[in-house]
């Protein structure tokens, strides 16, 4: 019966475990990279160990042992440095980073339930080999200290080291669970009996076995329970200290006394520690003599530790965690609330016209206001519980960075701003691939190698700087580096090489234009094609993935100084309001939050300039787009008047001709299908109060196609 | 065991989940549940419990601090605490008893041992 079989009915169990370990993973990426920099803060360091311990925990629980075990020694490197006894390193951060990337897989496939058999020495050794404090002279943990004599074994039977194993792991469990309330327990006989014999029987098992070292420890312990029970000494936490000191060193011995190179190990240490306390009967120091258990004096000792709640008062969580599923639900749900009302609101507006100065009507059009209202509410909370911060694209990104600097012997640094701007969750899916691929340029191109760098007179280290802020309703999302800058000479002549444009179209190109080439399909101009880059796809799929988010990409750079990415992506991308408008028969939405304004249209004012028609507005001058040219649409005779809507985007702007303005309404964008995919100029289709569907015009493609056709 | 009230405290929802199910297959089915102790001191209030079962380790207020805090009020002065703890947690639980816990349950555990842990404040075997 294979492990997934067994865990049958504990899906939501499995669930939880790979969402909250996914969780604590990244959290944990970021942590260590942070604590390698060498900013390390007692709240870091505990919130590493409380991750580390948590995967421990649940791993243990279900049975995951491998993962128990990383688990396990990642925490005890870190409680080592928690308590000062070991000093953080960066070698010691790359086995806990790689400890992390095993969670990493191993969650990945716990999440498709692939069952495997792990091989963890290798990593469990290198950790062991880290949490060895460098300073000898302090304290030695008996555990991990092995000795190097070979102790002869007597051969035994297989069978009969099995069933030690079985029944001395059965005791060693109940006495972990039972030691520690000796303090308590003290004067209870059976309960001291129980201990007593529990060791007993350790001893004479492991004795049989020709584990001296073990029968050593057991016999000791023995003795002093012996004590304990005739009373000639108290319990203190001392005692049951070493008392599980034995525990733990059994434990040891019972783990590796069925492997073929068993190693006993030594003794001496621990014994001595017991006899301590044995030779030392009766009393212990601070024994008082009438048995109580709790002297006043080691109440004072306890460890104090720093009240939480004043350095970092963060609000206390009360989340419930939604499968998204219904969350989509939900929000689809509101879409086709809106729609519901847009619907209701057209015919109020039909029965107004019919049965106007009723009393009936004006109640209609009160409950049509707040309607509209409450609709507009439902939509916003919907739309804010989809939102997520960005941290959770970017948190990844330090630790991404960190390896390819390694990779590419480059010294990089990642600042990173605004992680806690909110996107919705559509939009942080698709942002992350786009980033991941600017990151690995902005390293492996971008940035120079640190020799060239120091001859360039730049700082060794070369800085990425990576921000999202919002503005307005769009996200803007910056990546910068200070490296080599993008030369628009090279770009052109590697454009002209690979035919992607011709060198005649190359000639007349703004320089703005010609970088943008490095968007264009099949552009790559890494000299030789690595790892990191890719093969000139990347920047493709930068582009493509942002258009499909209605967003768009600036690049801004300058030789020698560096480039900068400037992603715009609007903040929601599911109900936005439009201004309705029709061109000749056809009615068309156009998303309010891009118009800058509407002017009526005086044909007299337009004019044209090499095929294209401009219109002097304000103080520049304005391309015209004609939406029944742009769309093929059919004239009908009887309109002329008609209006110029002006779009913008952030640096141009662009008049379209439609023939009437009808008035806003709020629009669900619907996608247009996998069939169509993206249509030129259309960015989706949403259903209207009617019932009819209308096209939504796509401004920002219109204004930038508009801009690259003024210069062509 | 439907009049025991018990008081559950553990910041990884995974835990909570798993041990939510012991408490369930044991019998309890009055069971707060809080993430850390702080969170905990917020949903007792006003409400009296008869048994606390708490992480140590937890963001915000620890099993330290909440226990600290619970043995110095009068209402919870005498309570049955049970920590959770793990193997190689020696020194907490050492402090925890010094604090006042009644007793310890080490994960990963099966309902049977937990059962038989709380069995010592409650009659859970009866009937």
């Amino acid at each position: 019966m294979g492990l997934f079989d067994q865990m049958a009915g504990m899906e939501d169990i499995l669930n939880d475990f790979v969402v909250e370990t996914t969780e604590l993973i990244e959290q944990l990426d970021e942590d260590l990279l942070t604590l390698e920099s060498g900013e390390v803060s007692e709240d870091m360091v505990n919130r590493i160990f409380r991750s580390f311990h948590t995967i421990k925990g649940t791993s243990g629980f279900l049975n995951f042992e491998a993962c128990n075990q990383l688990a396990h020694s990642a925490e005890n490197i870190l409680n080592l440095i928690r308590t000062k006894e070991l000093e953080p390193n960066s070698k010691m951060m790359d086995v806990l980073l790689e400890t992390v990337d095993w969670f990493k897989g191993f969650v990945g496939d716990i999440a498709e339930r692939v069952e495997k058999t792990y091989d963890i020495s290798e990593l469990l050794d290198a950790i062991e080999l880290n949490s060895k404090q460098p300073d000898s002279a302090k304290k030695v943990d008996q555990r991990s200290e092995r000795s190097k004599l070979k102790q002869s074994t007597v051969e035994v039977p297989r069978e009969l080291v099995q069933e030690f194993i079985s029944e001395s792991n059965e005791i060693l469990e109940t006495l972990d669970n039972d030691l520690l309330v000796l303090e308590l327990e003290a004067d209870d006989e059976e309960y001291v009996n129980s201990l007593f014999r529990a060791f007993h029987t350790l001893k004479g098992n492991s004795s049989l076995m020709g584990l001296e070292s073990m029968s050593d420890v057991a016999h000791k312990s023995e003795d002093l329970l012996g004590l304990l029970r005739e009373k000639k000494i108290t319990p203190s936490s001392d005692i049951v200290d070493v008392l599980l000191s034995s525990v733990d060193f059994m434990r040891v011995i019972v783990s590796e006394v069925d492997s073929d190179e068993f190693n006993d190990h030594d003794p001496s240490d621990l014994v001595n520690k017991l006899l301590q306390f044995v030779g030392k009967s009766p009393g212990n120091g601070n024994g008082n003599g009438n048995g109580k258990t709790h002297p006043s004096a080691e109440d004072k000792e306890i460890k104090k530790s720093p009240v939480s709640g004043s350095a970092s008062v963060k609000k206390i969580e009360s989340t419930i965690r939604v499968d998204v599923e219904r969350l989509e639900k939900l929000m689809n749900q509101a879409g086709e609330l809106v729609l519901e009302k847009n619907r209701l609101i057209q015919i109020s507006q039909l029965m107004k016209q019919k049965f106007s100065g009723e009393k009936e009507i004006s109640d209609l059009d009160s409950l049509n206001n707040s309607l509209g209202n409450v609709t507009t509410l439902i939509q916003e909370s919907v739309m804010q519980m989809r939102m997520l911060p960005i941290s959770k694209v970017f948190r990844k990104f330090p630790r991404m960075v960190r390896d390819l600097g390694k990779e590419n012997k480059k010294e990089v640094e990642l600042v990173i701003k605004g992680e806690d701007t909110e996107l919705d969750r559509s939009v942080i899916e698709c942002i992350g691939d786009p980033l991941v691929h600017l990151l690995r340029n902005a390293v492996d191109h971008g940035l120079e190698d640190t020799e060239t760098r120091l001859k360039l007179g730049k700082q060794r280290k070369g800085v990425i700087h990576l921000s999202a802020c919002q503005k307005g309703n769009y996200i803007i999302i910056e990546l910068a580096d200070d490296g080599s800058g993008i030369d628009p000479e090279i770009i052109a002549r590697k454009a002209v090489e690979k035919g992607i444009i011709t060198e005649e179209a190359q000639r007349t190109m703004s320089r703005k234009d010609i970088i943008n080439l490095i968007f264009k399909p099949g552009f790559s101009t890494a000299k030789v094609i690595t790892d990191v880059s890719g093969r000139g796809v990347g920047m493709d799929v930068v582009h493509s993935n942002i258009a499909k988010l209605n967003g768009s990409v600036e690049i801004k750079s300058e030789i020698g100084r560096g480039t900068t990415f400037i992603i715009k992506i609007p903040l929601t991308l599911t109900i936005q309001t439009g201004m309705v408008v029709r061109v000749w028969n056809e009615i068309y939405i156009v998303p309010l939050q891009n118009i800058l304004e509407t002017v009526k249209l005086q044909e007299n004012q337009i004019e044209k300039i090499r095929g294209c028609e401009i219109m002097k507005y304000r103080d520049f001058v304005l391309p015209i787009v004609r939406m029944d040219e742009l769309y093929n649409i059919p004239h009908s005779d009887e309109d002329s008047d008609q209006f110029i809507i002006i779009v913008a985007n952030e640096e141009s702007k662009l008049g379209l001709v439609v023939s009437e303005l009808i008035g806003q309404e709020e629009t669900v964008v619907k996608p247009m299908g996998e069939v169509l995919g993206k249509v030129p100029g259309i960015a989706g289709a949403t259903i209207r109060g009617d019932g009819r569907i209308s096209l939504i015009v796509d401004t920002s493609e219109l204004v930038e196609g508009a801009g690259l056709k003024e210069v062509a | 065991m439907e009049n025991i009230k018990v008081l559950f405290v553990e910041d990884s929802p995974t835990m909570r989940r798993i041990i939510m199910n012991s408490l369930t297959k044991i019998g309890f089915s009055d069971v707060i549940q809080a993430e850390h102790g702080e969170d905990a001191l917020k949903k007792i209030k006003g409400e009296t419990v008869d048994l606390i079962l708490t992480d140590w380790n937890m963001p915000e207020m620890n099993g330290e601090e909440l226990v600290r805090y619970l043995r110095k009020s009068e209402k919870y002065k005498d309570t049955p605490i049970v920590m959770i703890t793990t193997r190689g947690m020696k020194d907490d639980v050492l402090n925890a008893i010094k604090l006042g816990v009644n007793g310890y349950v080490v994960k990963p555990f099966t309902p049977e041992i937990l059962k038989k842990k709380l069995a010592k404040f409650f009659d859970l075997y009866a009937g």
